[in-house]
């Protein structure tokens, strides 16, 4: 019998650095964990290098808590420490619910909170284009979603096959590829896939929604862990009748997600992504590090 | 094709025919062909013709997109009689009601996605549909204002085209071209009893005053700037508001509030009238395009800090894939109905649409006309503006994207509506503040007017010594010639330009090459005119329109004397506007300061090639007579020598005349005092002393004294910008991604 829960310290560090100073920079973060029902946040904060001179901190329509803040003087680097102490608890038993399609149905008569609840997961967004490519995604949907199958299961199956048919390759992708990319390469990283598996849901009538959070990863044996190594990851979640939202993680092929760690949720990388940033300043070079570091701890 | 006769009184009786006095006006041809050129001359001296469409690129990219073309008036007017009006102006307020009420739902409440109204996930997939606005604090009014495009159906019925709620544009064109068509048939509006527009600006300045409890709220119109389709629209519009029209760098966003950076510091802003779409207003906010918009402003928004007019988000009403549903969904709202419905899916101009008669080159023809109206809410009521402009189709537009360019003002009868009546508002704006970024267009627009100015004059000086004395080319062997060469691209900053052309056509080619430059220098003096357009008068428009037309006949055809002296005395009546007619805050000093350090630098820039005379022992070629006389004429300061002097022109005499003699306004004394003058005003002592500097310098050998002052000049002028313009450039977007 494993401990009903387990409890992890993160740091997402993220630096920007400048080759010329920065006069003005305005970011939006996505780091402060949600509480869920599987996770407990006992701690979460921000330091931030310079310090800001303006910070202001909300929740957005999707329940994600998000700050803003602004450093309005000359820096030529930008840390942001994001904090945070996550207790987890073990994913309860999905069972494998009803045929899909009983799903679908249910989803296009939904009304009252639901309705609300689902509508944002489950057409195009910026990153999941279904006008262009519903066709596409359907026709790869399809083949685990035969008719009649379990949700849960068809879902099961779907994240295997993403896992099994794409490559994963960060060379492949940057943060702004389109879905037609993926598609066409067959390869790309966790965003992309994630993106791909939301919108394979989508095409067939579903709801699909795009999860930001943390993997935590297991140092091979013997060895040490190795600080910084972990991820900033992403993953997808669907929409159940009996079990409400089902996570499953396409790039690892994993469904349950027995060591994911929620940030938050929204359409797609575009409503969470960790951090996003206007700066203002000379045409400089720039670079962005960034290291996750998902660490264990006594309770 | 023109019409026949008999289709014409048809059409007529159609549009006006009930109305003899309307009738007999517009039925004669003649007077309409006069009013269609007076039309089109009226409506590019106000500045909406080529003076925006025509701009070069300015060299931090701005002026580059602009898509819009003119646009030309159609003298003939499109009528509406009062019942009709009545009828439309009660439907447009229950449409614009009704549109508030779905907005209040689509980002509160959403009951009419919980009760499946219309399509959910469609909503969310809308650009148009907001994330920052769900949920968040809900604006006071999501529309204060509203345009509605509307085209009569074959069978007479009205229909809707499209609804506009998020940053609606025309209110500033039907405005100009209102003003446009009452200078051309004032009498004939008041002898039918056309409804006047004069009072709506009022409207919907207290429209926009009451979209925050902020007693005397400080407002802005944010603009994209001269590349923005709609900039003469929002131009024209701020300067009848009365309110200052600023691009998004003018503004920053501190401590959850939005800031006007002007020449005398930074001022608090408390209603930003948007006319800048919602996707572009925040680069911050998720889904938004570019950096053009101010960076944090929805934060001071969701804080209370600021108001926006239209609220952030109106704009999902326009989405097309959800504009069938909303009469529906409010039907599901409030058990209510709309008069007004929207147009067949697919409606193309053709024969569905009524017929109206067009005025063009040809004549009168006939065409289908799309009808955009404007409401506005203030505080207490919408009022619907009793005018419009009629935008005419091209057979198969789609009447949501006309494609005619040709616009009719629209002549509500309307003796009897009730005229508005507006109390005036306490009002606080920003007379005496100047945006930074428009002082730094005024110093540019000066700088260019007297680099213009200077290559003009001589150019013209150097071509009227040709025409009159062609075996001035002979001179010295052709030293003349090289000398003038020599002048002309210094004052064009391309010294090392040299021509291949044996001879004389080599000076020819210098002063083809000139006039190239000229044109150049004439369109950066109109970009930068055209962006502080609100600050200049109505005569300097003119004025700039004139310069216009000369850019574009320099570009046409070889350099002729006569079109370099209808330049000259423009530039001297655009000179002399500056002076008379500016009123004299710091933005004009600071613009003042451009035009004497521009005259300075030119100054110097001629005196390399004219003063390389051996002044010492005092022998002078010919050549060096000759090219001090051009000097003097370029510098208008050779009718001064010669009553001063009496006598041939001599180096020191000139050197005295152009370069100490304060007394001289044209001298680089009198030119680096006047600057002097404007810092000593102005409060800058860093300013002043380091023109001290240049002014202690002229005492040197010309040889000496004219690099030193030029990089002192060259320092004041980085100086000019950091203390005066500091402005942040081009902002960037920086992300990651996920692994």
């Amino acid at each position: 019998m494993s401990d009903p829960s387990r409890r992890y310290r993160i740091l997402h560090r993220t630096t920007y650095d400048y080759e010329v100073p920065m006069t003005d920079g305005y970011t939006v973060a996505h780091l402060l964990p949600r509480a869920t029902n599987r996770q407990r946040i006992h701690a979460s904060h921000l330091e931030i290098t310079p310090e800001p001179s303006e910070y202001d901190e909300f929740i957005d329509l999707f329940g994600n808590r998000v700050v803003q803040f602004g450093v309005h003087r000359p820096h030529s680097q930008l840390v942001v420490d994001a904090w945070s102490e996550v207790e987890l608890f073990e994913v309860p038993f999905v069972e494998s619910g009803p045929p899909w399609e009983e799903v679908v149905q249910l989803l296009s008569e939904v009304t009252g909170d639901t309705a609300r609840e689902v509508a944002p997961f489950s057409g195009s967004s910026q990153f999941v284009d279904l006008d262009g490519f519903g066709a596409e995604l359907s026709e790869i949907a399809q083949v685990a979603f035969w008719p009649g199958r379990p949700i849960v299961d068809a879902t099961a199956a779907l994240c295997s096959m993403i896992f099994n048919d794409f490559v994963f390759d960060p060379t492949a992708t940057d943060v702004s590829t389109p879905l037609a990319q993926v598609l066409r390469e067959r390869r790309g990283v966790c965003q992309d896939f994630a993106h791909l598996a939301t919108g394979c849901l989508r095409s067939i009538g579903l709801a699909g929604r795009y999860v930001s959070g943390y993997l935590e990863t297991e140092p091979p044996t013997g060895l040490p862990r190795l600080v910084g190594a972990d991820l900033s990851h992403a993953w997808a979640a669907v929409w159940t009748p009996h079990a409400g939202w089902v996570d499953f993680d396409p790039t690892n092929g994993h469904l349950p997600t027995e060591r994911h760690l929620s940030v938050g949720w929204g359409r797609d990388f575009a409503d969470v992504s960790p951090v996003r940033g206007v700066v203002i300043g000379p045409p400089s070079a720039q670079s962005l590090v960034v290291s996750v570091d998902v660490v264990p701890v006594a309770p | 094709m023109s019409l026949a006769f008999e289709e014409r009184d048809a059409l007529f009786e159609e549009a006006v025919g009930w109305n003899p006095v309307l009738r007999a006006a517009l039925a004669d041809p003649n007077r309409l062909r006069e009013w269609q050129h007076h039309a089109d001359r009226l409506l590019v001296a106000e500045g909406a013709g080529h003076l925006v469409h025509d701009l070069p690129v300015r060299a931090d990219g701005r002026g580059a997109g602009i898509e819009s073309r003119p646009w030309r008036l159609d003298p003939l007017p499109l009528v509406i009689d009062t019942p009709v009006f009545q009828w439309l102006a009660g439907a447009v307020t229950e449409r614009m009601e009704a549109l508030e009420t779905l907005l209040v739902d689509l980002y509160g409440p959403r009951r009419s996605i919980g009760e499946r109204m219309l399509p959910g996930s469609e909503v969310y997939s809308a650009p148009g549909y907001r994330m920052a606005a769900v949920g968040s604090v809900n604006p006071i009014r999501w529309l204060t204002s509203y345009a509605v495009d509307l085209v009569r159906m074959a069978d007479g019925t009205w229909k809707v085209v499209q609804d506009v709620t998020d940053a609606p544009d025309g209110l500033g064109y039907t405005l100009l071209d209102r003003s446009v068509m009452s200078r051309i048939s004032a009498d004939l509006q008041s002898q039918i009893g056309v409804a006047s527009l004069s009072r709506f600006a009022d409207v919907l300045r207290r429209g926009l005053a009451s979209t925050t409890s902020v007693a005397s709220p400080r407002t802005v119109l944010v603009t994209g700037g001269i590349d923005h389709a709609s900039y003469i629209d929002h131009s024209y519009l701020a300067v009848q508001l009365g309110i200052t029209l600023v691009e998004g760098a003018d503004l920053v966003v501190r401590q959850r509030r939005v800031w006007l950076r002007t020449l005398d510091g930074v001022e608090p802003v408390d209603v930003v009238y948007r006319r800048l779409e919602s996707d572009t207003i925040d680069p911050l906010e998720v889904g938004s395009v570019g950096t053009a918009g101010v960076p944090g402003l929805l934060m001071a928004v969701r804080s209370g800090g600021v108001v926006l007019a239209n609220a952030h988000g109106a704009g999902v009403i326009q989405d097309p894939h959800l504009a069938p549903y909303w009469a529906e969904a409010y039907a599901g709202l409030t058990g209510n109905s709309l008069r007004l419905e929207m147009a067949p899916a697919g409606l193309r101009a053709g024969p569905h649409i009524s017929a109206s008669p067009l005025h063009g080159d040809e004549g009168v023809t006939q065409g289908s006309v799309v009808l955009r109206m404007h409401a506005v809410f203030d505080g207490h009521s919408i009022s619907v503006l009793p005018g419009g402009t009629g935008r005419v189709l091209a057979p198969g537009d789609d009447p949501r994207r006309p494609s005619a360019c040709s616009a009719k003002d629209v002549w509500v009868l309307g003796r009897t509506l009730t005229p508005f009546v507006v109390s005036t508002l306490p009002q606080v704006d920003f007379v005496s503040s100047v945006p930074t970024r428009a002082a730094a267009s005024l110093y540019w627009m000066n700088r260019y007017a007297e680099r213009t100015d200077a290559m003009t004059r001589t150019a013209r000086v150097i071509s009227a010594r040709l025409e009159q004395d062609p075996g001035l080319a002979g001179v010295d062997g052709g030293g003349w010639a090289l000398r003038m060469q020599e002048i002309l691209r210094w004052l064009r900053r391309a010294p090392q330009d040299s021509s291949d052309l044996p001879g004389i056509d080599a000076l020819y080619d210098d002063l083809a090459r000139t006039g190239d430059a000229i044109a150049i220098e004439i369109g950066n003096l109109l970009t930068e005119a055209t962006c502080v357009r609100e600050f200049l008068s109505v005569t300097t428009g003119r004025v700039l329109e004139r310069v216009s037309r000369c850019r574009t006949s320099l570009q046409r055809h070889v350099v002729e004397v006569d079109d370099l002296d209808t330049l000259l005395s423009d530039m001297a009546a655009l000179a002399g506007l500056w002076n008379e007619s500016t009123v004299r805050g710091l933005a004009w000093r600071i613009g003042d300061i451009g035009r004497g350090l521009e005259r300075s630098l030119v100054l110097l820039d001629a005196l390399v090639p004219g003063m390389s005379v051996p002044s010492a022992n005092g022998v002078r070629t010919d050549t060096d007579v000759l090219t001090l006389e051009v000097l003097l004429a370029a510098n208008e300061s050779l009718v001064a020598y010669r009553r001063r002097y009496r006598s041939d022109v001599e180096v020191a005499a000139t050197c005295s005349l152009l370069i100490t003699d304060p007394s001289n306004p044209r001298s680089l004394a009198g030119s680096l005092q006047r600057i002097a003058g404007h810092a000593e005003a102005v409060g800058w002592d860093a300013g002043r002393i380091i023109v001290g500097g240049a002014l202690d310098a002229l005492s040197l050998e010309v040889a000496e004294m004219v690099p030193t002052v030029r990089g002192i000049l060259d320092e004041f002028s980085r100086a000019v910008v950091e203390r005066w313009f500091a402005a942040p450039v081009a902002p960037m977007v920086v992300s990651g991604r996920q692994l």
